[in-house]
């Protein structure tokens, strides 16, 4: 009798200790879900204010394009989102260069599918590495880059532009400190003409195996060829003369004739000349082969 | 002068080597096909050396004619002897469009208006590059064919490339060349080496070199060796890291050769343990040479190889950033300031 009672004392006292630690489990995950529900509200706020901060960058991104490309509503947007930011005009400012920095960062994208140029920022912003691409008539070709030290001051640290164009010259000209882009243009300008009248000679001397090219030079600012007319065996020496660097077409065209003197002034050279000023070299020879003016 | 040609024919057969005299004949193209059978080019070099000098004696080649050949082989061979670097200095308006006869003549006339007998050639290369030839004589002697200075320019650039100058006649040259090439002045570039090619490529910006782009570098895109997915380099990403940064110091791919660096230190002593070298007042004055068959290679595995510390010095980064290979370091500008160079003396 006694064991049996004991047996119920004891087993009613297990029962209960079970019950209080289930207790404390059960507390302790009630606890648990707790902190994770505090942990999602926080979760959730903090994503609600970077909806609300994107939504804001947003306004004032659509400003600042606005701004770009407009005059004069500013004053009346400014006016709207001057209510809105009231509460946090501390962060105006900063919202300001966030929208400006997304701004400036499609500007470079759409840079770089124009075929333009690149930026890329090198040892935590102290360097600056900008590459040229030059094209033409549709085709890619050779890519230029230029590397920037930005402190103390900006300036040039190494580039791999050829010496006959004027990286240095163009530089003093332009100020780099404040306006690097006007630089850049410039400097692929001259680039992309340089490319481009290389282009014109290369396939001058591939298409053309009947005009001899007497003279060129490293930087194709000049180049002098040697036409056959056909049926009379006379040769004529034809000069281009691009001293305007940053073009593909030239800016002199001069046409002797050994044999036959009164050649360059008869109508039909004055045109071809004409010819040769407008339209790229070596698409003018195919037109003057076409037409049987040259051979 | 029948002897004079022959001695130089003789002079120039020997400074080729047996196995390009066939080449450089044929292409030289003063020689018939009959005249180029005859000749059998498998014999010691004494013997074909005869043989020409007999067709020499027969054909009544002139000076003109020799000369030519020299002129030939030398454009096709240029990385023999020492070249040196020149550049013009402040260019006149109109030095962009100085064009190629113009230049030509204008170089004639200054030279021979400062030299009185003066042999002259000059010829235009398939690659833009003009290779002038200049035999000196002076007052009371015919010009000396036996040590030409060959010089190669590329018009509107302003380097011009000189072997074989002498001090005497290196103001003359300097002289007719600034004038002929519209710029106001002409200093040493102060580099230096055997190989023509190497120098022009460094100075013209021809060889590769690497920049930070967006786009993945062909570096790492080769480096991909497909290997043990269960092996792991624990050393991979500093030695790309290495590798990286030693191509942008000295370039990527194949590298100009040259064969030496020399710096000159003109700067105080500075070891604590030496009171006595350091307590003078004077500048220590000595000279580092590196020299190596292949210095930028070198150079550029030592900083890949993780011998020398990376990001790599801007004493070695100039070589390639400033195609110079003789610094002056003096205490104030520890990078590369430039000096004239004393003159070699032949």
């Amino acid at each position: 009798m006694e064991g049996s009672s004991k047996g119920g004392v004891l087993s009613h006292l297990s029962l209960l200790e079970a019950k209080a630690r289930s207790r404390k489990t059960q507390l302790h995950q009630i606890k648990e879900l707790r902190d994770k529900v505090e942990a999602l509200r926080i979760q959730r706020d903090q994503l609600r204010a970077e909806i609300e901060t994107h939504k804001i960058l947003q306004k004032v991104r659509a400003s600042l394009d606005k701004k770009c490309t407009k005059g004069g509503e500013e004053e009346e947007l400014q006016v709207k989102e001057g209510e809105k930011m009231n509460e946090d005009s501390e962060h105006s400012q900063l919202l300001r260069l966030m929208a400006r920095h997304t701004q400036l960062k499609d500007l470079l994208h759409a840079h770089h599918i124009i075929g333009g140029y690149n930026i890329t920022k090198t040892i935590q912003g102290r360097r600056v590495c900008a590459s040229l691409a030059t094209a033409y008539e549709g085709v890619y070709l050779e890519t230029y880059n230029v590397e920037f030290d930005l402190k103390p001051t900006v300036r040039i640290r190494r580039h791999d532009v050829p010496p006959f164009i004027p990286v240095d010259s163009l530089a003093e000209q332009s100020n780099m400190q404040t306006d690097i882009r006007a630089f850049l243009d410039t400097l692929s300008k001259y680039l992309n003409g340089y490319a481009g009248r290389k282009q014109q000679l290369k396939l001058v001397k591939e298409r053309h195996k009947s005009v001899e090219v007497m003279e060129s030079n490293v930087l194709c600012s000049i180049l002098v060829m040697l036409l056959t007319v056909p049926g009379e065996r006379v040769t004529v020496l034809c000069t281009l003369k691009y001293t305007d660097h940053t073009r593909c077409l030239p800016t002199g065209v001069y046409v002797q004739c050994e044999a036959d003197k009164e050649l360059p002034d008869s109508p039909q050279w004055k045109n071809n000349c004409s010819l040769l000023m407008e339209t790229p070299v070596h698409k003018a020879l195919t037109i003057m082969r076409d037409r049987w003016i040259i051979a | 002068m029948g002897d004079s040609t022959k001695s130089l024919l003789q002079r120039i057969i020997r400074r080729i080597p047996s196995r390009a005299i066939e080449s450089t004949l044929r292409k030289w193209g003063r020689l018939t096909a009959e005249q180029l059978q005859s000749i059998d080019f498998t014999q010691p070099k004494w013997t074909v050396t005869q043989e020409l000098l007999d067709m020499c004696e027969e054909g009544n080649w002139t000076l003109k004619f020799i000369t030519e050949l020299e002129m030939s082989y030398i454009i096709d061979n240029p990385n023999q002897g020492m070249w040196y670097a020149y550049q013009l200095m402040n260019p006149e308006d109109d030095a962009n469009s100085v064009e190629l006869t113009q230049f030509k003549e204008q170089f004639k006339s200054h030279l021979k208006q400062l030299v009185r007998h003066i042999s002259l050639k000059m010829k235009k290369h398939t690659d833009e590059a003009v290779w002038i030839r200049i035999a000196w004589g002076d007052r009371f002697f015919q010009p000396n064919h036996m040590k030409p200075t060959y010089a190669v320019h590329y018009l509107q650039t302003p380097y011009v490339f000189v072997t074989s100058l002498t001090s005497k006649h290196k103001p003359l040259f300097s002289q007719a060349m600034t004038l002929s090439t519209r710029y106001q002045a002409i200093k040493d570039a102060n580099l230096s080496g055997r190989n023509l090619t190497a120098i022009r490529d460094l100075l013209m910006r021809q060889f590769q070199q690497a920049f930070p782009t967006k786009h993945p570098s062909p570096l790492a895109e080769r480096n991909q060796t497909v290997s043990h997915p269960r092996i792991e380099k624990e050393q991979d990403g500093n030695a790309a890291n290495r590798l990286e940064l030693a191509c942008e110091a000295f370039g990527g791919g194949t590298l100009p050769q040259l064969q030496s660096a020399v710096y000159k230190l003109e700067t105080k002593f500075r070891d604590q343990t030496n009171k006595a070298m350091t307590e003078r007042e004077e500048s220590f004055k000595c000279i580092v040479k590196f020299a190596s068959t292949n210095l930028l290679e070198s150079l550029r595995h030592c900083a890949s190889s993780g011998f020398a510390s990376t990001p790599v010095t801007p004493l070695l980064s100039s070589i390639s950033l400033k195609g110079k290979n003789y610094f002056v370091i003096t205490d104030n500008s520890p990078g590369a300031a430039s000096q004239p160079r004393r003159a070699q003396d032949k």
